[in-house]
This record gives structure tokens, sequence and C-alpha cells, in this order.
């Protein structure tokens, strides 16, 4: 079948690879649409230091199930789902933390993901849902950031800052948006701005422009955020987080 | 130190963060075709990586459709 390899940093190709092996509890998928996330961009950059290589890439992923084996899922559900492993032994699993085990392997980063015309995968990572592809394609994505809005105990009467609206921004948006909250978006980008209103964002500060800090005080009656969710990942923006 | 600031990590997401998503996307509450820059096929995907990383903030989203 075939598959997009990323050789080596900077070398990306389609490749004809054997077809997926089915296990014991796995279902397999024919795959219809697959996202691209900033540590793709890494992988492909050689900045991620979790990638090996050759490595299929693909980890955002609707699908559609081809043969459900033992496993009571129908033919032809569609499905999104979790990119994940857990080893159900390390102190985060035994602290009922599975997300953030410590020997993960994520599709399409540890090991190989999923923009290939198969895959097989465990019955319980899959989430049937009505959804068109391009909608499930966003499912994973979107989970990053309404996690970190559950982290923050996100509640109606909080004000929430979220600094960066690229991918795990946005889905912090629409969590906290969705929860009620007051939702501060700030990014660099009037572009980005402007979509991280239409998820949900209800203030939006362009800190090239503005004073961030004196517009975060006027925009929350002087109390400043309640919930600040770094969703950029430098040194900088976590200082200014805090 | 002073404010009594709370400092939390977050990774990945677990199940009950995938069920809120999808009733999120079910109700429509979530604006699809504005976040998604562009679509390629599974062999012009090679090509869309280099792009985009020759030009990272030319792309929001990019999806590659197989099928």
């Amino acid at each position: 079948m075939k598959a997009l390899v990323l050789q080596k940093p900077g070398q990306a190709s389609i490749e004809t690879v054997p077809e997926p092996v089915v296990g014991k509890g796995d279902v397999l998928l024919k795959v219809r649409m697959v996202g691209f996330c900033g540590s793709d961009l890494n992988s492909f950059r050689g900045l991620n230091p979790l990638v090996s290589y050759p490595r299929i890439l693909g980890h955002e992923v609707s699908a559609t199930v081809v043969d459900g084996g033992d496993i009571s899922i129908g033919i032809g559900t569609d499905v999104a789902l979790s990119p994940y492993t857990s080893c159900g032994k390390c102190a985060s699993c035994r602290r009922k933390r599975p997300n953030a085990c410590q020997f993960n392997q994520t599709l399409g980063v540890q090991r190989d993901g999923a923009l290939s015309e198969f895959i097989a995968v465990p019955r319980e990572k899959l989430y049937p849902a009505n959804l068109t592809p391009k909608k499930l394609c966003l499912v994973e994505p979107l989970t990053v950031g309404f996690h970190a809005v559950s982290r923050g105990r996100v509640t109606a009467d909080d004000s929430v800052a979220v600094f960066g609206c690229g991918g795990v921004g946005l889905g912090a948006i629409a969590g906290s948006s969705s929860r009620g909250a007051r939702t501060i978006c700030v990014d660099v980008d009037d572009e980005k701005l402007a979509l991280a209103r239409r998820a949900g964002g209800t203030h939006t500060i362009n800190s090239a422009r503005d004073r961030l800090h004196d517009r975060l005080l006027e925009m929350t009656d002087g109390r400043g955020p309640d919930v600040v969710i770094e969703a950029v990942g430098t040194p900088a923006t976590f200082r200014g987080a805090v | 130190m002073q404010k009594e600031l709370d400092v939390l990590g977050s990774r990945n997401a677990g199940p009950e963060d995938f069920a809120a998503v999808i009733g999120l996307l079910e109700a429509g509450r979530f604006p699809v075709d504005e976040a998604v820059s562009v679509i390629v096929s599974l062999d012009e995907a090679p090509g869309a990586l280099r792009s985009w990383s020759q030009n990272p903030s030319r792309f929001k989203k990019i999806m590659v459709a197989l099928g």
C-alpha cells in the first residue's frame, strides 16, 4: 500500500509499504483524512527529539472501519482515533494518567503513523461519531487544548488568556468558551486572532502591537486572568504567562 | 510565589476530551472550514510539507485526503 514516509529530515516521499498486521483486539481501518500538526513540521525539519527515522507520519486521523474482526464495531463506521499508547506500569499510568505515560508511542512519532491507505488500531482507541471525515480529522488536534482547559479547571466565572492561536490554542479557546469563560486570545497574527474569535474567543490581543500586560488587566477588571494557557512553547511566552 | 500561582502541565488528552470535542463538532460550534487552509492528495502531501516548511505562517491546517 502507499504511504508518506519521512526517510530523514527534509526528505518526504510516497513509498510502497507492507499492509498493516491486524493483531488481536485490533480493527482494520481505511484512512480517510490525516491532518499535519506542528510536530510533523518539526519532524520534517529534524527538530523533533521524539521522532525516529524512517517514519510514516500522521496522528490526526479520520478513518472508516473495513474489518472489525471479533470486535463489535460495524464495517463502514466512521471514526476519529486516539494516537497514543500507555504502558500501564509507569508512575503516570499508576497515577491514572495514561495520557502522560512515560513510554507513550504516538502514531507518526515513535512508531509509524496513519499517512497510509490502511492502519490497524486497537478498538479502545476508536471514537465513532456522526461527523464528516474533515471534522473527524480535527478531533484529535482540538482535544489537546480541551485537555488543557480541563487541567486548568476552567469555569464560567473565570477569565482565561490563551497565548498562541494555532492548533492547540484554538482547541483551548473552544474549550474555554464552551465552559462559559471569558476567553482572551493572544497572538501576533491578526488572521489567527480572527479565527480565534470564530472559535469562541471573547477578546483578542495582538501582542506585537498592544501592551499585553495592560490590556489583560483592562479586560479582567484589573484582576488579571484566572487561568493562562500557554500554547506557543517558547521560554519568553512561558515567562509571560507566569 | 507571592500570588500562590498553580503551574500545571498538560499532556495529550483523554477519552473525556475526545467526547467533549466530538460534541462541539456535532453541534456545529467550531469554524471547521476556516480552520483548514488546504486539502491535498497523498501524492501531493510531500510537496505540501516542503511548502509549509519554507513558509510556516502561510498555512493554518493542512489536511491530506486519502480516499
